[in-house]
């Protein structure tokens, strides 16, 4: 076996999330490997469809789930276009867990700020879903959630969940446009949403994920309120190819975005060149 | 110290070994150019060469290799690894410089996650550099830290000195193709020494190279970069004839509903190397790319693994088509430290 050799996945869910964005479920096709895997909450993994290539997707699923992963994905361009039309059954590549983590247990006893923008949701959701495993190892958790549209939602089931439940403060929003008459939540851009909720940055953590300039302004707005950068979290999706540390694709200054990320805090980005 | 031996000529090394049926790569006349060839007879070499076209980085690291090989025709796609396995090689009469290289790459192949297929080739290869006798202005190897008789990367270096060839044991492997050539009878260190003196005069390009990766450090947006280097086509030239460039893609190369998995040489020049899907790309201009070559080659790489991610071998200068000149830039960042 070669670092390049992918493990199977047996695509078990196929799970519709928007019109261009699917979670795929999956199963690990050799037993052994499937008892013996495990995953931190911010690791990725490159997931390849066979004649069409691999490409770096966050895993989405609950690390306490055995045997199954999921990701979720959202059609931009060749492999995600294959990946998105997989049906119930086929067989995905898989190579992974790479990369680095969210820090959970030292989140221990704090508050957490969940942050997401897009699919970018995809990214903490393994987190999130840890942290409510573990719920009553954390002071409160919040989840600010925001899309383009009502449409571009993802995981609106779970949403709709979190809604009722007292684990967890929801505040989805979408950008102004992107409402219906019928839509209860906000309705504006993530980052002036966050601003109108005025986080306290006392004993607190935020985590990040979205595209890279809701990333930039979001931290801002963290950063105003008091955050510390240490404090805020984020992961960063630069181009990969191997994941390894090798094909130079996701360097950035001094990291390898795919080994010594993608997560990383908010203080450590602020001595990057700006590259990213 | 080195073990020093006597040769007839390096024509005599690979005349030994093609007659023992030994795989042997070795400098190759093609038009104006030389190459590095796979060899039967020591009449298809040429070691009175300057430089060869590219690097042998290729018979490492090849230009496009398959990694795994699949096949989509049923449900169940049958996927097969690529037999990892590559005869025992000699490299005879590649330039001090190219040799250079090998030591680099390998930090990158082989720390942390071992590139198999980089491995195989590199353990079951032996390299005999051949000392340089000629330099052009292009070359600067001193200012890197080497010389045109440096033994990084070899495992035998032949020299020529006035008294004939000498060929210096470096490594194990070296002291077994010694064995195996039957070389035995001793040069003098004083013929090595001398012939050390001549080798360091033939570089006359010289600059100081200490400072630079300080220098790029504090630099990253200085005007320099948007006036030296945007005029860089992005045609990544440079990074292909490179001895230690080596960045690459992945990519699926499907024939009806079997194909190939490869990898694949890329080059930071080019444009899309780190365009996201979505559309943004964090090096959106020319200079960007070609800044992002130096920073690697000359503070990311040192930083990490302590030494230049270059050799000075000049290629990626004579290569460009728009004379975008690496030690002209360096040149202009040492002036300034
Ligand atoms: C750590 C990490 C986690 C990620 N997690 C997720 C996730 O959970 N979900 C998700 O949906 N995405 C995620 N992504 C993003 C995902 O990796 C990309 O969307 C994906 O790689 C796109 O691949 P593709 O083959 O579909 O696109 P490609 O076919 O590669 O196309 C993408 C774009 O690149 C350009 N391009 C590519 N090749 C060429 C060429 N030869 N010439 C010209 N232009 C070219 C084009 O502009 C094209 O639109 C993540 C990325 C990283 C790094
Ligand atoms: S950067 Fe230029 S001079 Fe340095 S090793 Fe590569 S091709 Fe040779
Ligand atoms: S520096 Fe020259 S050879 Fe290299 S990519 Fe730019 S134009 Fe091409
Ligand atoms: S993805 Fe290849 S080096 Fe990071």
């Amino acid at each position: 076996m070669s670092i390049y050799s992918p493990d199977l996945l047996k695509v078990s869910e196929v799970l519709p999330e928007t019109s261009e964005i699917i979670t795929l479920v999956m199963d690990f096709q050799d037993g052994s490997l499937a008892k013996r895997f495990s995953f931190k909450p911010g690791q990725f993994g490159l997931f390849g469809a066979f004649g069409e290539g691999e490409c770096a997707l966050a895993i989405a699923s609950s690390p306490f789930t055995k045997g199954q992963i999921a990701c979720s994905i959202k059609k931009i361009g060749k492999v995600t276009s294959s990946l998105t039309s997989t049906n119930v059954g086929d067989i995905i590549g898989f190579r992974g867990p790479y990369g680095n983590w969210f820090p959970l247990d030292e989140m221990k006893g704090k508050k957490v700020f969940f942050i997401a923008g897009g699919i970018g949701f995809s990214a903490i959701r393994s987190s999130l879903l840890s942290v409510l495993e573990n719920r009553n190892d954390y002071k409160k958790v919040v989840l600010l959630y925001g899309a383009r549209s009502i449409d571009e939602l993802v995981y609106k089931r779970e949403l709709a969940e979190y809604e009722k439940s007292s684990k967890i403060d929801l505040i989805k929003t979408v950008d102004p446009g992107g409402e219906s008459k019928d839509w209860d939540g906000k309705v504006g851009f993530v980052p002036s949403v966050l601003e109108e909720l005025a986080p306290k940055p006392e004993n607190s953590v935020a985590i990040v994920c979205g595209p890279p300039i809701m990333i930039k302004i979001t931290v801002a707005v963290l950063v105003q309120h008091g955050f510390k950068r240490k404090d805020i979290y984020t992961t960063l999706e630069n181009r990969m190819k191997c994941g390894l540390g090798k094909c130079g694709r996701c360097n950035i200054g001094k990291v390898y975005v795919c080994k010594d990320g993608p997560v990383f805090t908010a203080a450590e980005i602020a001595e990057f060149p700006p590259d990213y | 110290m080195a073990k020093l031996l006597k040769i007839e000529s390096p024509e005599s090394v690979v005349e030994k070994l093609t007659s023992l049926e030994k795989r042997v790569i070795a400098p190759v006349r093609d038009g104006k150019l030389h190459r590095f060839l796979p060899v039967k007879r020591k009449e298809e070499v040429d070691f009175g060469y300057f430089q060869a076209e590219g690097s042998m980085k290729g018979f490492f690291f090849p230009a496009t290799e398959g990694i795994l090989k699949f096949s989509t025709g049923t449900k169940m796609p049958q996927v097969e690894e690529h037999e990892i396995e590559f005869p025992e090689t000699f490299v005879v009469g590649c330039r001090p410089c190219d040799a250079a290289a090998l030591p680099i790459q390998d930090k990158v192949f082989e720390w942390d996650y071992v590139d198999e297929f980089y491995k195989a080739r590199r353990d079951s290869t032996t390299i005999v550099s051949l000392a340089c006798t000629c330099a052009d202005n292009n070359c600067f190897c001193t200012s890197m830290g080497l010389a045109p008789d440096s033994p990084e990367g070899s495992d035998i270096l032949m020299v020529k000195t006035e008294e004939g060839f000498l060929a210096e044991v470096l490594t194990k492997k070296g002291e077994k193709l010694a064995s195996l050539l039957d070389l035995k009878e001793k040069g003098s260190s004083e013929d090595r020494r001398r012939s050390a003196v001549s080798a360091s005069k033939l570089i006359t390009r010289k600059f100081k190279s200490e400072g630079v990766p300080g220098w790029l450090e504090s630099n990253f947006e200085d005007p320099l970069w948007e006036k030296m280097c945007t005029k860089c086509i992005g045609c990544a030239a440079c990074t292909f004839v490179c001895p230690t460039c080596h960045c690459f893609d992945i990519v699926d190369e499907p024939v009806g509903t079997s194909g190939e998995r490869r990898k694949n040489w890329d080059a930071c020049t080019l444009w899309h190397f780190t365009a996201h899907a979505s559309g943004y790309n964090p090096r959106d201009m020319q200079h960007k790319r070609y800044r992002q070559r130096i920073m690697h080659k000359f503070d990311y790489y040192p930083d990490k693994f302590g030494k230049f991610l270059c050799t000075g071998c000049g290629r990626c200068i004579r290569v460009c088509p728009v004379s975008l000149d690496l030690a002209e830039v360096l040149e202009e960042i040492s002036s300034r430290i």
